[in-house]
């Protein structure tokens, strides 16, 4: 047999890439309608958004810290060569709230979680544990998938307002410092150039980034085939996958969003 | 001599009404119950994880150190170091260029919304690249290839070691730090600062053709105005950073793998905490290093 000519290889690639989205489709509607009927695993569902939502608060804190931090220091000189320091607090909070806030607590989400995921019902796939829950009667879409996906679309938010609120103190922190700015000075102007569009951009994308996380986590997991390298291999792709989806989704949830609220 | 014999019974006989002995065989008559160990007191849990912490913190500096020491004497693994940096740098370029292009556009979409009420939106071009060089360049490649290649280092180290492979190098004369650590961290530190360079490329392209379709400003105006708004220290600053990340994402992996402990869950759990503690110190060293480079291209750029 001689070897594929190249249509046929791409061909290929696009058949399995077009296969692939829609059983990621198929998967993640069927874990959201699942939501809407019986039978609801709570339990596993608070246990989640206690692993997924109270596990990632520290570094979640301690990552949007530095980050605001590192938004007045570049902007701080920009700043005082305008003589015009007390916009810091405006700039620290439009660009926390609108985009740095939601995508850095996306990414360190989908490293942390998205990873373990993947990894977790990767190795229950393996070790055929889903197949003794199917045996069961226990719909492991049901018990696995949705309580972590409801989980991540509601913790996700309140990581980010979390750590908005952390990168305010931090670019308070370096901007007291080093532009000798007041707590009122700049708490004032950082949360009076919010309007409401800039909270709903801040708080919308944490639900679409929630769902691409958890999603993708779960699909890769599920998918697994090869055994345990199989598992190491699905664990970098769904961190792969997941951050990739959520830059590309932040540009069109972001246009979308500029647009309605018409800031 | 006999003294010694005939004492040392006794002495046994004695100890074995001690307060606080534990049958050690089935056979052996104790009058007690096995003793609880006592709860430990706050300071004393406090003082463990301050000493456990220091010690890995200790047992990471020397293995970075080792790393880079390695390369001043023969033996030098450099097809190790060539499979790496394929692997590192032209496994994450994909990664890299889409999620360059998306956050170079969606930068100029949120400056340009800002800068349109003012009608200067000429302005966005300098920014834009001003934000990607110093900042979002480095620290979301670093993120994103920390991701991927930390985890895949800790995880491929870590199972080396779980099936003992390290020990079969070491058995054969091979130096697993010189053969396995050396060659990543030397790859990550050439690589990382290539891939952040091709992000800020596709970043700026992106942001060219957002801010064409988007801003209606012209494709030319916009690349002119964010290259000539670089300056040297601009680009120092962005370039010192992501060696330092690639230098933070390899040694963190090799030391997440190197220190596997449980079998394959552990194998698990350090892939995880390797892609958390890179992204943490990435993030840390972020703020440390710009305020570093800000004095310095005060002082000498």
């Amino acid at each position: 047999m001689s070897e594929p000519s190249v249509p046929v290889v791409v061909g290929n690639a696009l058949k399995t890439w077009t296969f692939s989205i829609q059983d990621y489709s198929l998967l993640s509607a069927q874990s959201v309608r699942n939501i809407f009927t019986t039978r609801r695993y709570f339990t596993d569902l608070v246990e989640q958004m206690d692993l997924i939502g109270v596990g990632s608060l520290l570094i979640v804190a301690v990552a949007l810290l530095c980050v605001g931090g590192v938004v007045v220091l570049n902007a701080a000189s920009q700043f005082a060569r305008f003589g015009e320091t007390m916009l810091t607090g405006d700039a620290v909070s439009l660009a926390l709230l609108r985009e740095l806030g939601p995508v850095f607590v996306a990414l360190l989400v989908a490293g942390r979680n998205a990873t373990a995921m993947a990894s977790e019902l990767g190795s229950m796939v393996v070790s055929d544990q889903v197949d003794a829950m199917r045996g069961f009667g226990i719909d492991p879409v049901r018990k696995l998938m949705t309580p972590r996906v409801l989980a991540t679309v509601v913790t996700l938010p309140l990581l980010v307002a979390v750590g908005d609120m952390a990168g305010l103190l931090g670019g308070f922190i370096v901007a007291n410092i080093t532009l000798h700015l007041g707590w009122a000075t700049f708490m004032t102007r950082a949360i009076k150039v919010l309007v409401f569009g800039d909270l709903c951009m801040g708080f919308t994308k944490p639900v679409v980034f929630g769902f691409i996380i958890s999603t993708v986590g779960c699909y890769q997991g599920f998918r697994v085939e090869g055994g345990t390298a199989g598992v190491g291999r699905a664990t970098i792709a769904a961190f792969v996958v997941s951050s990739v989806a959520v830059l590309v989704a932040d540009l069109f949830v972001t246009k979308l969003l500029l647009y309605v609220f018409n800031l | 001599m006999r003294l010694t014999l005939l004492v040392s019974p006794v002495t046994l006989f004695l100890g074995a009404y001690d307060e606080n002995q534990v049958a050690e065989t089935p056979l052996q008559v104790s009058h007690q119950h096995a003793v609880a160990p006592d709860t430990p007191s706050v300071v004393d849990v406090l003082q463990d994880i301050a000493k456990q912490t220091v010690l890995k913190i200790q047992d990471y500096s020397k293995l970075s150190f080792r790393a880079l020491a390695n390369l001043s004497v023969r033996p030098r693994y450099v097809q190790d170091i060539l499979d790496q940096m394929d692997d590192i740098g032209v496994g994450s370029l994909p990664i890299v260029l889409l999620s360059g292009f998306f956050i170079g556009a969606v930068m100029v979409l949120q400056t340009g919304s800002q800068f349109e009420r003012f009608g200067q939106t000429s302005l966005t071009g300098d920014v834009v690249s001003l934000a990607l060089v110093r900042e979002l360049g480095p620290s979301i490649t670093g993120l994103l290839v920390a991701g991927r290649c930390s985890s895949g280092i800790a995880s491929e180290l870590g199972s080396m070691l779980v099936t003992e492979q390290v020990d079969a190098m070491r058995a054969m004369g091979t130096d697993p730090s010189r053969k396995l650590v050396t060659p990543r961290v030397v790859a990550s530190l050439m690589t990382v600062p290539l891939l952040t360079t091709i992000s800020v490329f596709v970043g700026l392209l992106g942001g060219m053709v957002s801010s064409v379709f988007s801003l209606r400003l012209n494709a030319f105006t916009f690349w002119q105005r964010a290259v000539a708004a670089l300056e040297f220290s601009d680009l120092m600053q962005g370039f010192s950073k992501s060696i330092i990340f690639g230098f933070i994402l390899a040694t963190v992996g090799c030391y997440q793998g190197l220190s596997v402990r449980g079998g394959t869950q552990g194998v698990g759990r350090a892939t995880t905490q390797a892609v958390v503690v890179s992204s943490i110190l990435i993030i840390v060293s972020d703020t440390f290093l710009t305020k570093l480079a800000l004095y310095l291209a005060e002082k000498v750029f």
